[in-house]
């Protein structure tokens, strides 16, 4: 899947589902739990560069079902 | 922080999925997803994020990757592999795993889940699936397990934090 989309199926759910961004006094804003560099390397990610996280080990028996 | 862009929560989201997604195929070699099945399963997270969002009236000033690895798993034990109870464990290692990634690298290495603790995680997990919510744990459970962790990380102080007192007295 690209990212477009990806872009496009998050607007086609936000449409169905009558998502707008909250913005009154009574919403809640709580820290998403990562920092500014997580989530540029989650960005780099999806975009092909891979180098902010760790190669992926293939699966070790005791993981399996 | 200062608040993200809609395409930047966006990107940050595509990122996190493909993550989850390359441990998914990592771990399941043989049957990596199809592409009907990956849009099945990004068009229920992000509905299942949205409609989190709006449900409890969150303001995402930036995306979660904790929150979103949650629902990307929840979707994948409750669509695509529902009805395949052989392959609930093989995507709860894939979402432990992939919040473990995301805790590693926002702690720069710093914390890192007790074996213990991941095995108990993965137990009440499990146990949910099958039906045994008395002694399970669901995604909202698991979200705000890794949340609370989160903020423990000092990566994260001066944003939202704990009140710490440990080693003052």
């Amino acid at each position: 899947m690209t990212r477009e989309e990806f872009h496009s199926i998050w607007d086609e759910v936000a449409k169905e589902v009558g998502y707008v961004e909250s913005t009154d006094a009574d919403s809640v804003c709580i820290h998403n739990g990562a920092d500014e560099e997580t989530i540029q390397a989650l960005i780099a990610y999806g975009r092909g560069d891979k180098s902010g996280f760790p190669a992926i080990s293939p699966p070790s028996a005791s993981t399996v079902a | 922080m200062s608040n993200a862009t809609l395409d930047q929560i966006k990107d940050a989201a595509f990122g996190t999925f493909s993550r989850l997604k390359d441990r998914l195929n990592a771990q399941n070699p043989e049957h990596p997803l199809t592409a009907n099945e990956e849009k099945l399963i990004t068009r229920e997270t992000i509905k299942r994020h949205l409609e989190h969002l709006k449900k409890h009236n969150v303001q995402q000033g930036q995306l979660d990757p904790f929150k979103f690895i949650c629902w990307a798993g929840g979707s994948l034990l409750d669509s695509l592999w529902h009805s395949d109870p052989v392959k609930w464990g093989v995507a709860i290692d894939v979402i432990l795993d992939t919040l473990e990634d995301v805790l590693n690298k926002a702690s720069r290495g710093k914390l890192r889940m007790p074996r213990n603790t991941r095995h108990l995680l993965r137990k009440l997990l499990l146990a949910e699936k099958q039906g045994e919510e008395r002694h399970g744990i669901g995604m909202n459970g698991l979200y705000m397990s890794f949340h609370c962790c989160a903020l423990l990380n000092p990566n994260s102080f001066g944003m939202e934090k704990w009140d710490l007192e440990i080693g003052q007295a």
